[in-house]
């Protein structure tokens, strides 16, 4: 499915635990790149986003795609990502126009926790961010075919659950195929760089073809 | 400096005890080494002190020391929060942490989001050590501690009361401020940071 075909692996900051993902953009250097050679193609889904609207393909269409594995009840990571998604989009809003920027698009794996709270969740971060969420089978359909992973844990004592996931930001192009694979950290700097570059080159491709 | 104070006083607490539990010769003889650790104190005078030392090594309990604890702003309706601060241990034993809670929440816990493979998983932790000298810190996609069940509504510039539970027994309150992601406090130099945990 997704080959590592170019490994842009410039500097791993993390010390020991990997605990150095600081704040939004605080560390330089650190985004790692592994992009599918050709652009892969979105698997099936029927999904359905915070708004109870059918969430199809075609959304992903004419548009580029920050896409992002998560759970609501998660505190550390999945907030510090799409916080960071956030400052790139931000960073972004300064060189490309606005129906240029990319949507955000949180792809939330606890459905029986995450639905009654995804709307307000996404828009904490940013009015603009879409949720979208289903039933197990969909989201495993999803999920695996864009090359993520989630997995939900055994409930405590107090019905209580840890979820673990992909941390990584998967990139769709305009051509609703998938074009890269971001991995922790992601510095918002160098991710903003990272899709302005990208949408250049992918405009340019489309020109000579 | 006060610190190097505190410090010498520190190295000696274990002579203090000893001194408390053994004999008058045990006594002169921890007296004696406390001398050759240049405390300023006669022989004769140190058992006399006992009283003094005790006091010095209550005072000691609280060599770890906290800063920048804050609680991102959480999306309303939330039942996970997260917070985050840096323990120093100023002391010149290794401490650590071996509980967390908050009158706020439900329960709280020592927690270290981790990576494998690109999977990020949380792991629950039965402590958390400092190493004498050294200091923790508690950051996003990393340690945190883990609030589960708010009891009220969260609001910015609020504060969360944490107490931490140390494996001398002794208790660290805290107040995290509880703020946006864009205001947090810069994240530490890890270059120098030393660190360790266990888990559950």
């Amino acid at each position: 499915m997704i080959r590592p075909l170019s490994f842009i692996f410039v500097l791993i900051a993390a010390v020991g635990f990997g605990m150095s993902w600081g704040a939004a953009g605080a560390q330089a250097g650190a985004l790692r790149v592994v992009e599918p050679d050709p652009p892969a193609a979105l698997p099936e889904f029927a999904l359905k986003d915070h708004r109870g609207k059918p969430f199809t393909a075609e959304r992903f269409k004419g548009k580029w795609t920050l896409l992002s594995i998560g759970f609501t009840s998660c505190p550390d990571v999945c907030p510090f990502v799409l916080s960071n998604l956030d400052a790139v989009v931000t960073q972004l809003s300064v060189r490309v126009r606005p129906d240029n920027l990319p949507q955000v698009i949180f792809v939330a794996v606890d459905p029986k926790r995450d639905a009654p709270v995804l709307g307000e969740y996404v828009r904490h971060f940013n009015d603009d961010y879409l949720g979208v969420t289903g039933s197990h089978e969909e989201l495993k359909k999803f999920v695996e075919g864009i090359d993520g992973f989630y997995r939900l844990g055994k409930p405590d004592k107090d019905g209580e659950y840890e979820v673990q996931h992909s941390a990584s930001v998967i990139v769709v192009g305009p051509d609703a195929r998938i074009h890269a694979k971001l991995s922790p950290p992601l510095p918002a700097g160098e991710v903003a760089e990272y899709i302005a570059q990208k949408r250049i080159l992918f405009a340019r491709e489309q020109r000579t073809n | 400096m006060t610190r190097s104070v505190s410090n010498s006083r520190l190295a000696n607490s274990r002579l203090a005890n000893s001194c408390l539990a053994n004999s008058r010769l045990g006594c002169l003889a921890g007296a004696a080494l406390a001398v050759l650790a240049a405390v300023p104190l006669a022989p004769a005078q140190a058992c006399e002190a006992h009283a003094a030392y005790k006091t010095e090594i209550a005072e000691a309990k609280s060599a770890v020391m906290a800063m920048d604890a804050w609680v991102p702003l959480a999306p309303p309706g939330l039942k996970a929060h997260a917070a985050y601060l840096v323990l120093m241990n100023h002391g010149t034993e290794a401490r650590a942490v071996t509980a967390v809670s908050s009158p706020q929440y439900k329960h709280a816990m020592l927690h270290l989001s981790s990576m494998k493979n690109g999977v990020a998983m949380m792991q629950h932790l039965a402590q958390v050590d400092i190493p004498a000298g050294g200091k923790v810190a508690f950051e996003p996609h990393g340690l945190h501690i883990m609030l589960m069940g708010p009891k009220g509504p969260q609001a910015e510039g609020g504060t969360v009361d944490l107490a931490f539970t140390l494996d001398d027994g002794s208790t660290l309150e805290v107040a995290a401020k509880v703020m946006k992601r864009a205001d947090a406090p810069a994240p530490m130099d890890h270059g120098a940071m030393g660190h360790g945990h266990k888990g559950m």
